[in-house]
């Protein structure tokens, strides 16, 4: 499943109409099966606009855009994409459309035309997974901020997607709810494979991930893994560290800690020489 | 000088049977040139606690007072006043612009409080200067500006009203880590020029890192109270469900568990400086 | 304005009962056919029959009058106000007046007529949204109109625009709220002045919300986009209707209520 790649973008160019400038300028990029990847930038970079391409939400002015297979500039091939790359939105709110949690979550695989006893353990699975068992006949106004993000992603998860992709999934959320959130996709990612890309500003959670692509004016500034981001030329960027990637680097620059470590409390903890 | 909260209740749906007490005997002090934070999970009753320091909500138990007058001896013309001297700032307070220019929007608070008319431009002009927003682009569409500026302008329309005091609900939420910091370096500028700040969050990184003294909701409760170190170790001895240690503040504690005698805190420098005696 | 809230969406109590278990189909066509046949009350004395329809369905549905009329508060108070004014205003052989008021023979009758008519209507619109969910109401309405869409009637679009905005109906609510809060925080006059200063002082409100309701629209369509939404075509439902016996039973019986309204008024009375 490793070597099944599930976007392929090559020389991947936008530009919204009526803008002058390039929202993404030549961006490559080949996104694995099973893969946890992060998308980092400011606001403005482009990453927001690069997730779109994943479920051909948008489609490149230039350049060319496979995803599971599918060329994404074709519009008879986009729900074949959309059932594969799900995707979760930044705004809690305006991603629910039903009164129910369970009418809600029912949606997309009633667009799916699936059949009824189908359409209910889809919908039982997702639920579960979301951590939203016994609120199926809850009315979704009620929700906390973090349960219906966390509705967003069951609704997600009906479409039975391989890969979904967090578009500032948790900016609106408070800080439990983010913690909740990240849980989920974990366990996703550990135990169904699920490949997940995250867009985000937040430093603090690039960790998970296998990749990390940071971003900026449209353009692919860098790419490795996060220890390799560790130790990039992030000065320049505009991306400022966290009080934590602060305090580690400068306990590594006094041989407190071992060099190398990651940026969690539980980590630098156990890092300490002697 | 000084606004007063005396075992304060509040319930909404009183007599329905949705009846929902909000908060329980809250008690709390804001002075001039303090930045107070009221830190609680969703749902701990902080919004609440947010209207009813400029009385858009009034109390059903306890007693609210402004410099020892109380909130419910006010007639409707002491009320007006009370909230140009008390300004709140609501959650993603962008979303209330309704103007089209970003000095109208700024001079619609002043021009409601009776500021006559040749007053405004200096309103308009000193609050954008507080708020560190460029004077040239005031003829600007408040729609147009990026989400820090949007912030900045909403937070000078109600400095506009020249308060003593300034109460923010999530003041920070929305913002990336670099408008953030900008609009904390703000309210500690405000904070200096002596106005008093209440900040309602849930966002114990920030409350424990910029303020003087941190209050604790839970579910409608003050829990705790205390300078920032005393609230970290309260939180150490008994954790509460919806408030997450921000990392700094987690790892101190990690480090304590170990048998490393630092004090707990939220600031990377004393933890610094803790290693390298 | 958050006691709103409950007379949209708890409307709809779900109890374990023969109404409760209906079709909508039946149950919008069958209220339909109850409401003909009220507003055609001549005879205020027929109101025993219709007592009786009434007795009928609040056992058939486990709730009582009392519950439905507690909900229906506001509504009744217009129907008592159309009532009243029947009373006082109507032509005819006077019994007693007052100056302009006076009240007839005539009046009497025609006042309780209204009253009944008015009642019954209520009261079954009531049961109709009390017995049925949101999402079954809007399932219902596009599958009855749904023989229309030959002739373009976008019966699905209809539907589902039913169900976004019933779920939406309590989070506008709320943001009114939070912006007239906010408006007011910064001065803003919202109660004084004639009405034209009124609906002045209400565009820092209205302005907000519309924002907010188009950029709601613009990221609902997209979210409802990239999970595979194109229109009614093809959709399937969780759960979706199903006619049985007691649908036809039920809808045959309130037909033959309305027959028999019609022609036994004239019989009888």
């Amino acid at each position: 499943m490793k070597d099944h790649v599930v976007c392929s973008f090559s020389g991947l160019s936008f530009q919204y109409p009526g803008s002058d400038t390039p929202a993404l300028c030549d961006v490559t990029l080949n996104l694995r099966a099973g893969e946890w990847l992060s998308l980092v930038g400011s606001n403005g970079s482009g990453k927001s606009t690069l997730a779109k391409m994943m479920n051909a939400l948008l489609i490149p002015t230039q350049g060319h855009s496979y995803v599971c297979g599918y060329d994404s500039r074709l519009p008879e091939n986009h729900r074949a994409i959309r059932e594969r790359v799900a995707m979760v939105f930044q705004n809690p709110e305006n991603q629910i459309v039903a009164v129910t949690v369970e009418e809600d979550v029912a949606f997309g695989p009633e667009n799916l035309g699936l059949p009824e006893e189908s359409l209910k353990e889809r919908v039982a699975w997702a639920i579960e997974a979301a951590g939203l068992q016994g609120l199926e006949r809850q009315p979704t106004y009620a929700l906390s901020g973090g349960q219906k993000q966390r509705l967003a992603v069951a609704g997600a998860l009906a479409l039975n997607p391989l890969c979904l992709v967090l578009d500032e999934a948790t900016s609106m959320v408070d800080p439990q709810g983010r913690k909740d959130l990240m849980e989920i996709f974990r366990r996703l990612h550990r135990q169904e494979g699920m490949t997940v890309v995250n867009i985000t500003h937040r430093l603090e959670e690039i960790w998970d991930s296998e990749r990390i692509l940071v971003m900026e004016e449209g353009r692919l500034l860098w790419e490795g893994t996060p220890e390799e981001f560790l130790c990039a030329p992030r000065q320049s960027w505009d991306l400022p560290d966290t009080p934590m990637m602060e305090l580690v680097a400068k306990l590594e620059a006094r041989g407190v800690i071992r060099k190398g470590v990651f940026p969690l409390p539980g980590k630098v903890a156990d890092a300490l020489c002697p | 000088m000084s606004i007063e909260f005396s075992q304060v209740s509040f319930s909404y749906h009183k007599g329905t049977p949705l009846e929902k007490k909000a908060l329980r005997d809250i008690s709390l002090t804001l002075l001039p040139g303090e930045w107070k934070a009221v830190v609680g999970h969703t749902g701990s009753g902080k919004s609440t606690l947010a209207q009813l320091c400029n009385a858009l909500l009034l109390p059903e138990g306890g007693r609210i007072e402004k410099d020892s007058r109380s909130y419910a001896a006010m007639d409707k013309k002491e009320l007006r006043f009370l909230r140009s001297q008390v300004g709140l700032v609501f959650q993603y307070p962008e979303q209330q612009f309704f103007a089209e220019t970003v000095e109208e929007e700024i001079s619609f608070a002043p021009k409601n409080w009776g500021v006559p008319p040749e007053e405004l431009p200096r309103r308009v002009a000193e609050a954008l200067e507080m708020v560190g927003f460029p004077q040239e682009l005031s003829s600007r569409s408040p729609f147009a500006l990026s989400g820090g500026q949007k912030r900045r302008v909403a937070i000078a329309s109600v400095l506009a009203g020249e308060p003593e005091y300034l109460v923010l609900d999530e003041p920070t939420t929305g913002l990336d880590a670099r408008g953030k910091r900008e609009l904390l370096l703000l309210l500690e500028s405000l904070r200096h020029r002596g106005m008093g700040i209440l900040h309602i969050t849930h966002d114990l990184d920030v409350a424990l890192s910029w303020c003087d003294r941190i209050l604790v909701l839970h579910e409608g409760e003050s829990v705790a109270r205390g300078t920032p170190r005393e609230i970290l170790e309260h939180l150490r001895e008994h954790p509460i469900r919806g408030l997450v240690l921000p990392p700094v503040a987690e790892l101190s504690c990690i480090l304590r568990e170990r048998g490393l005698s630092l004090l707990l805190t939220n600031d990377i420098r004393e933890i610094l400086d803790f290693f390298t005696e | 304005m958050k006691f709103l809230n409950h007379l949209t969406l708890g409307q709809y109590i779900p109890l374990d009962s023969f109404v409760h278990h209906l079709d909508p189909r039946c149950k919008i066509l069958g209220v339909l056919f109850f409401m003909t046949g009220a507003f055609l009350v001549q005879d205020p004395r027929f109101f025993l029959f219709w007592g009786g329809i009434l007795m009928v369905c609040a056992f058939l549905s486990k709730l009582s009058l009392g519950i439905l009329l507690r909900g229906a508060r506001p509504i009744l108070i217009l129907v008592l106000f159309t009532v009243v004014l029947h009373l006082f205003f109507s032509d005819g052989t006077p019994l007693w007046s007052w100056g302009i008021f006076r009240i007839t023979r005539e009046g009497i009758v025609g006042a309780a007529r209204m009253g009944i008519r008015l009642l019954l209507l209520v009261i079954f619109a009531g049961y109709l949204t009390l017995t049925t969910s949101p999402m079954e109401l809007a399932d219902g309405m596009e599958s009855l109109f749904s023989p229309f869409r030959k002739f373009g009637f976008p019966a699905h679009e209809m539907a589902m625009m039913m169900t976004i905005a019933l779920r939406f109906i309590p989070t506008l609510l709320d943001e009114t709220d939070r912006i007239m809060k906010a408006q007011l925080a910064r001065g803003a006059d919202l109660e004084g002045g004639g009405i034209f200063r009124r609906l002045r002082a209400f565009i820092p409100v209205l302005v907000p919300l519309f924002l907010i309701v188009f950029q709601r629209a613009e990221d609902l369509a997209i979210a409802m986009d990239a999970r595979c939404y194109t229109g009614g075509k093809g959709r399937t439902r969780m759960h979706p209707l199903n006619w049985h016996m007691r649908d036809s039973g039920a809808l045959l019986f309130s037909f033959l209520v309305l027959l028999f309204s019609l022609s036994a008024e004239r019989v009888v009375f």
